[in-house]
């Protein structure tokens, strides 16, 4: 059996007929080709499949997508691409915050939900805000420095 | 095998399919375990009941004593309620669930009708002596929490019954909470302690005390209490460091031993915190009206 479900992705209202024991992260990939989110761990862990739902950064790995009828889906595509690049995108880049690559969509839509939510967090913060999301590559120091980047930024007059 | 989905929108909707499909049906509160269950196939049901969208199972509210925490109500939900921050044990332990996107969904009575070995925020609650709230097509039943958790995935909920409600007692305690992990985030702790404690000039009143990560569930340590109890808390805290509680029976594992070992001591460590929180002598929820 499947369903259909509706729901808004980066804005636009789109729908798609989908098993109702599929998992969103799949469909998001599989349906709609939004391969910036990765399958890492598929147990929650790692955050590389993050994106946010209503605002909030979740696992797409842990979400049934027919649960997710009628909410606000936002993917990295959402954010911004290379001709439009999302300040916080230009963060990570300035800050040299980015090696592989493969954890940063995750990164970058957790710091969204954080910035949306608390304009200046402090390192500790950003720190806590990023503490489900693993980078084996920098270190971390990097990527906490372009979300206070970001934050000056944005939020700075 | 096909699967339905259903997403009610109000209580007696959520429970009038679980009539329906009994123990068919599984329910998916948040789903951060439940959902790999399913998505793995481990779980094939006949129904999917995702009851996150019922907003009155949400609610946090204050009534006949009570802290009522709404069955949907996620972890995030609850660290961001005021009447929640005179619980500080209990804010201890949520905000250490997982990593900040489980607590954005995750749910403390998912997490109790899981029944896991190692869950904090339900090992909070039993430190704190809660009850919840368990509805079926016949009405509801209050049940404590200590009688609710049978074994590993194992509760005494019916399977047409939905927990709609955790109840905190608000007590004349204080309470706090100390795990040792690892890692600072994202890491099962290898020894979980919950308690609250009345105090009365230096001398404990009541005291209770939750364990978790050692059985297949949570486990209050009632020899332990009854030490503690009318005794001068230094020297009932001095004691309860010397002994391995009788309830603790930790699961064999790799860090069996090291459980064993540190278990006392942190036991010490979250009652003298709890203690320490009795500087003016009052309750830290006694501003509540």
């Amino acid at each position: 059996m499947s369903r259909k479900i509706q729901f808004c992705l980066n804005d636009r209202i789109v729908s798609a007929e989908v098993e109702e024991t599929e998992i969103l992260s799949d469909t998001l990939r599989n349906h709609f080709g939004m391969i910036g989110l990765k399958e890492g761990c598929k147990t929650g862990d790692c955050g590389t499949c993050t994106v946010l739902l209503n605002g909030n950064a979740v696992r797409s790995c842990l979400i049934l997508t027919c649960s997710i009828e009628g909410k606000n889906i936002t993917t990295i595509e959402g954010l911004g691409d290379a001709r439009h690049v999302h300040p916080i995108q230009q963060a990570f880049i300035d800050a040299g915050a980015v090696q592989c690559g493969f954890c940063i969509p995750g990164m970058v839509l957790t710091a969204k939900a954080l910035l949306d939510r608390n304009h200046y967090p402090s390192e500790e913060e950003i720190r806590v805000a990023l503490s489900g999301n693993l980078c084996r590559c920098t270190g971390y120091e990097k990527i906490v420095k372009a979300v206070l980047l970001a934050s000056q930024r944005m939020y700075t007059k | 095998m096909s699967t339905a989905f259903y997403r009610p929108t109000d209580t007696l909707e959520a429970i009038s399919l679980l009539g329906r499909f009994g123990k068919r049906a599984i329910i998916v509160n948040g789903g951060t375990d439940i959902v790999i269950e399913i998505s793995k196939g481990r779980l094939t049901p006949e129904a999917i009941i995702s009851i996150s969208d019922i907003q009155e199972l949400h609610e946090i509210s204050h009534q006949n004593g009570y802290i009522r925490i709404g069955g949907s109500a996620t972890y995030y939900e609850m660290m961001e309620n005021p009447l929640l921050n005179h619980f500080s044990g209990m804010i201890e332990a949520i905000s250490q669930v997982g990593s900040p996107a489980i607590r954005q969904v995750a749910t403390l009575a998912g997490n109790i009708c899981t029944a896991a070995p190692a869950p904090d925020g339900c090992t909070m609650a039993m430190g704190l002596d809660a009850v919840v709230v368990l509805a079926g097509p016949s009405g509801e039943r209050l049940l404590p929490l200590s009688q609710m958790l049978l074994g590993r995935g194992k509760t005494a909920r019916e399977e047409h019954e939905l927990l709609t409600a955790i109840l905190l007692p608000i007590s004349k305690k204080n309470c706090a909470y100390l795990r040792l992990a690892r890692r600072r985030a994202q890491d099962i702790a290898k020894v979980m302690v919950g308690v609250s404690l009345e105090l009365q000039d230096g001398v404990c009143k009541d005291a209770v005390i939750s364990l978790g990560a050692l059985n297949a569930v949570p486990c209050r340590a009632y020899s332990l209490e009854k030490l503690l109890k009318n005794n001068r808390i230094e020297e009932g805290i001095a004691r309860v460091e010397e002994i391995f509680p009788q309830e603790a029976k930790p699961r064999p594992s790799p860090f069996r031993e090291y459980k064993e070992q540190v278990l006392p001591t942190m036991i010490g460590r979250t009652l003298r915190k709890a203690a320490e929180r009795w500087g003016t002598n009052e309750p830290e929820n006694s501003i509540l009206p």
